[in-house]
């Protein structure tokens, strides 16, 4: 008895773990956006700096202002995190035959377009019109959000390729017949 | 596999080749005591440990995944339990250390196996017991491989049973090693998913449970070696295949036949039992000893005593040192580090260091 290994088949079941990696690699990546910010708010001497600028001088402003940072910060990493649980794990159950819904392909897309039109503010101060020359940090982050972007590019085209081999293949993707 | 095929399924092969009842049970006793010839017993009888043909759950748990250390769990697992089929296997667009891998997957009727059972010929009946061992799972680990490798042994999570002609029922597996697999709710115990290229957790057929030890399964599932192809493993039909191939290597090792060839059963003595043969081999049950056992007393007229792991330890203990390898024991020592050399300088001479550096007689 053998199974009939066609290549729709095959490519199919590529697709869907591509897709399935990708799903969870973007949710990696939301954990490290968490990491990152609460690192550079705690160990970035320019950004803890001009937070303590910022307080005021009495106790009440000190302990108000504290709170108001928390707040902030939890409020973004709940966002963050969230909105990269909900698009990788759309990713992970279209990509697994769970889920149907491709609310992720379009959060995508937005999400190539955001972060190609704000690459070059790593290089150019809008503000002062002036250029940045990126120091080795900045250009560790320019090439985290270049894998960004293949990230993306790889939930796109697998969710399309996808759906492509599911029209010519059975409903279910397994159409593997035996021998 | 398990005690039933490997003690008494190898019991009925012998008897079925021309043995006698003593000469049987020598054999079938070697090949299980292959399931049991570890470190820790080989120190308690103080016998040399190179001669290790397994390793126990508690010394794999111990074991060092350097590259020393995969070379000495590649040595026993490839030589008596994973016996590669193609040490030449070739796959495009790979690395080297890939293929040196993928090279080590077991399957049946590879050069390897003919050379094993050659070399039990005219040695002792340890050594045939060593390499019936050795051919029977040749069958039920094809696909897997004797090295630690996530690319090579790690399956994907979808395990399907084929039952009948038709129906396919969703295999569940947990991670308990002493939890029984429950076959009547398709639950079985397998090995975590550790992506460490390294990991213990990716040894042989971890990842897969005891599916190819049971001989009454029909599975489907994806290994990780093949390219997302599925692959149907028909147990009921390997196995019968392999009892058939060991009645062949026996007639052969008995002097029955000139040569041994791969890819070639035994028709003559197999056939006339083929029924009664695969209903034992279909039959769903955990173990298929009582079965086999009945086949076997039926076919010598003889009891068969259950296996004793005992058995012939204290005439190893207390043999003078050179008379140890007159011993049972002895013999199947003798018998197991000529099969591990000689897997190992296989390895080793297709220039792959995963078995380490062993060159006898050179050439």
């Amino acid at each position: 008895m053998n199974i009939h290994n066609s290549d729709n088949n095959i490519n199919l079941r590529h697709m869907r773990d591509n897709l399935v990696h990708a799903g969870y690699g973007y949710i990696i990546f939301g954990i490290w956006s968490v990491i990152k910010l609460l690192m550079m708010s705690t160990m970035q001497k320019e950004y803890s700096g001009l937070l303590s600028d910022s307080i005021g001088s009495s106790t009440g402003d000190y302990f108000l202002a504290i709170a108001i940072t928390v707040a902030a910060y939890l409020i973004i990493i709940i966002f963050t995190l969230g909105m990269h649980l909900w698009i990788g794990y759309g990713a992970v159950r279209y990509g697994r035959g769970t889920g149907h819904r491709k609310y992720y392909v379009v959060l995508s897309v937005i999400g190539i377009i955001m972060t190609l039109v704000l690459l070059p503010l790593y290089f150019w101060n809008p503000s002062e019109g002036t250029p940045i020359i990126p120091d080795d940090t900045t250009i560790a982050s320019i090439l985290v959000d270049i894998t960004l972007v293949f990230v993306f590019l790889d939930m796109i085209i697998s969710t399309v390729r996808i759906d492509r081999l599911m029209k010519s293949t059975d409903p279910d993707g397994s159409s593997e017949t035996r021998d | 596999m398990q005690e039933d095929f490997h003690y008494y399924a190898t019991y009925c092969a012998a008897m079925l080749a021309g043995y006698s009842h003593e000469e049987s049970l020598d054999i079938c006793y070697s090949a299980q005591f292959v399931d049991l010839c570890s470190r820790t017993v080989l120190v308690k009888l103080g016998a040399p440990a190179i001669a290790a043909t397994t390793q126990l759950q508690l010394e794999l748990m111990d074991a060092r995944t350097d590259i020393a250390g995969i070379q000495d769990i590649t040595r026993i697992w490839a030589s008596f339990h994973f016996l590669p089929r193609d040490l030449y296997a070739n796959k495009p667009k790979r690395t080297k250390r890939y293929l040196h891998k993928y090279r080590l997957i077991c399957g049946p009727n590879g050069d390897l196996v003919k050379k094993t059972v050659e070399l039990a010929k005219n040695r002792s009946l340890q050594s045939a017991g060593i390499a019936m061992h050795v051919m029977a799972d040749t069958w039920a680990h094809m696909y897997f491989a004797g090295t630690p490798s996530l690319v090579i042994n790690d399956t994907s999570g979808d395990f399907t049973e084929l039952t009948g002609e038709t129906g396919e029922v969703k295999i569940t597996f947990r991670h308990n090693p002493s939890a029984p697999d429950d076959l009547e709710n398709s639950i079985y115990t397998n090995s975590l998913r550790q992506r460490d290229e390294n990991s213990i957790m990716n040894l042989g057929h971890g990842r897969a449970g005891h599916l190819p030890d049971y001989s009454f399964i029909r599975y489907r599932y994806m290994p990780a070696w093949d390219e997302y192809r599925l692959t149907v493993k028909d147990n009921p039909s390997d196995y019968y295949k392999a009892f058939s191939q060991m009645v062949y290597a026996m007639k052969y090792l008995i002097g029955d036949r000139a040569d041994f060839e791969i890819d070639r059963y035994d028709q003559d003595s197999v056939s006339v039992y083929e029924d009664r043969i695969r209903e034992i081999l279909g039959r769903r049950r955990l173990s298929a000893s009582d079965d086999w056992k009945a086949f076997g007393e039926e076919l010598s007229g003889e009891t068969i005593p259950d296996f004793d792991l005992d058995k012939y330890q204290d005439e190893y203990i207390q043999a003078p040192s050179e008379r140890k390898d007159e011993t049972f024991i002895g013999r199947f020592i003798q018998g197991a580090i000529a099969q591990k050399t000689m897997v190992s300088e296989a390895i080793y001479r297709s220039g792959n260091l995963l078995a380490g550096i062993v060159q006898i007689g050179g050439s």
